[in-house]
């Protein structure tokens, strides 16, 4: 079988607008003249394959370009060169709670969540019992999401998240929320993801996570993979690059 | 263009759910919740009917009681205001929606009109109370029309929705300038004098505006005796409408991938 994404060549710059213009003077003035921007080169020329079922975790320091290839990956962003081909349904989860609203109590958010992120309303009305339970939240299923602490919200969101996985799952630093033993049990999960033959893509400043659900891993370093490999020995390369001198440009990761 | 109208469908869940959580959130908390969405349009109308009644009467010929006359305009044209009043912020506002997960921006300014479309339909039990107890000559094969005046106004107010939404995205001035071109746009519609005012200057003016045939379908409908004399000019807009639905899609769909950049 083949890879489930394959990317090839992919470049992307983000032009930022150098100079600010601050008095109502200034904008009337330089209204018609155009504005002088500068491009920011965040990936040049990557490449890499997903394999079905493998985990491939993505390393790299503050602005190398981490999230913004799997914003790509993801079809969020367009690629301003290279061929992206995707062949299994993604489901990216590159922040927590997006869309959820805190002045609905849980069952409601669950079903927005889960909504979002591709489930349909029959396979909700069957899960969300299961994501309570996985959450530890059936207690409050019925208080409203601002009554939460934000480590409860976080459980809710990731119970979703990990309930929405279709086939490919693609996690921005995971593994970072909730007490040790929910940490525990989102790993049991991924892991179970990865046995039922799941591909994943795993981005994290971590190396020991990278080292433990990966078996490899790519290292990105201004905008290039500099190193495709065993994860173990990626994430010695990173541990070293950090070491060295810091990055060039930091911002991306803002953008 | 059209595999992604097509890939629509396939989100009608999200749609929905999005709607009930959007309604459902906006009366969270407030003591008498869904009854508001009741209660603002009676006020309205009482203020409405208490004006025009005892503090300034107004008769003309035709147009009794004027306060049900106004309120047969006014209700569809919130629907309308809000929609692109919220529309044109609503990319912006869920900007994480877009930044975050793979998610059809279109589906937000969707959402936008059918909730206010729901706000719509629930102010019209208030209307057909009014109706009744003013003995409005509802006739029978006109009232048939209704619903499709409702679609006509669903697929122009989508249109604008979408094309004012991906605008805003980036000339954020569109949200200042849109609301005095609603007040601009509120009073050259026939909404609180009846079409026949006009001089006939005026009257090919308000011909050029689209919400006036909306307007006047509504008020012949529900309002004026006799049968529905502006089916044509309602067809012509709803074909109309759907040209430009699908002008705007087209470039919502063209500029979509600006979207994730610059909200």
């Amino acid at each position: 079988m083949g890879p489930v994404i394959e990317a090839r060549g992919i470049c992307k710059s983000f032009s930022i607008p150098s100079v600010r213009r601050e008095t109502v003077r200034e904008h009337a003035l330089d209204f018609f003249r155009p504005r002088p921007h500068e491009r920011l080169r965040v990936l040049e020329d990557v490449g890499f394959e997903l394999r079905r079922g493998e985990s491939l975790g993505i390393m790299g320091r503050n602005g190398s370009g981490k999230s913004t290839l799997l914003k790509i990956v993801a079809g969020i962003y367009a690629p301003d060169a290279g061929t992206l081909a995707v062949h299994a349904p993604l489901t990216p989860i590159l922040e927590l709670g997006v869309g959820w609203n805190p002045d609905l109590d849980a069952i409601d958010n669950i079903e927005l969540l889960g909504t979002v992120m591709g489930m349909s309303l029959r396979e909700l009305r069957t899960a969300t019992q299961d994501i309570l339970a996985f959450a530890e939240l059936e207690r409050f299923a019925h208080l409203e999401l601002r009554h939460y602490s934000s480590g409860m919200a976080a459980r809710l969101a990731y119970a979703v998240a990990f309930r929405a996985v279709r086939d490919v799952l693609i996690l921005d630093e995971i593994f970072a929320v909730g007490d040790a033993g929910f940490k525990e049990r989102c790993q049991g999960r991924y892991r179970d993801l990865h046995r039922a033959g799941h591909s994943m893509l795993l981005v994290s400043h971590e190396p020991r996570t990278i080292a433990t659900f990966c078996k490899r891993a790519l290292l990105l370093d201004h905008g290039r993979i500099v190193m495709d490999g065993p994860s173990a020995a990626v994430a010695d390369r990173y541990l070293m690059l950090l070491t060295e001198a810091p990055a060039e440009h930091a911002p991306a990761a803002a953008i | 263009m059209f595999p992604n109208l097509v890939r629509l469908l396939r989100y009608r869940g999200l749609i929905q759910s999005l709607v009930a959580r959007e309604l459902k959130a906006r009366y969270r908390g407030s003591v008498l919740g869904f009854f508001w969405s009741f209660f603002n349009p009676l006020f309205l109308l009482l203020i409405y009917s208490f004006v025009f009644e005892y503090v300034l009467p107004a008769k003309v010929d035709g147009l009794e009681p004027y306060a049900l006359f106004m309120f047969c305009g006014i209700l569809p044209w919130t629907w309308f205001a809000s929609s692109l009043t919220e529309s044109s912020n609503v990319l912006i506002s869920g900007g994480n929606l877009i930044k975050k997960v793979l998610f059809p921006a279109e589906i937000l300014p969707i959402v936008t009109v059918l909730a206010n479309m729901a706000h719509f339909f629930l102010g019209l039990p208030i209307l057909a109370v009014f109706l009744i107890y003013y003995r409005a000559p509802l006739g029978f094969p006109e009232i048939l029309w209704f619903p499709v005046i409702v679609f006509v106004q669903l697929v122009f107010t989508l249109g604008c929705a979408l094309i004012l939404s991906a605008l805003t995205v980036h000339f954020r001035d569109i949200r200042d300038i849109l609301a005095n071109i609603l007040t601009l746009w509120f009073f050259a519609t026939p909404i609180i004098y009846p079409m026949g005012a006009a001089p006939a200057l005026g009257r090919r003016g308000l011909n050029m505006n689209p919400f006036t045939h909306l307007a006047v379908s509504y008020q012949e409908v529900l309002f004026y005796k006799g049968d529905f004399g502006h089916w044509k000019w309602l067809l012509a807009l709803g074909a109309a409408s759907l040209a430009f639905f699908l002008f705007a899609y087209f470039v919502f769909d063209r500029l979509r991938d600006t979207f994730a950049e610059e909200v």
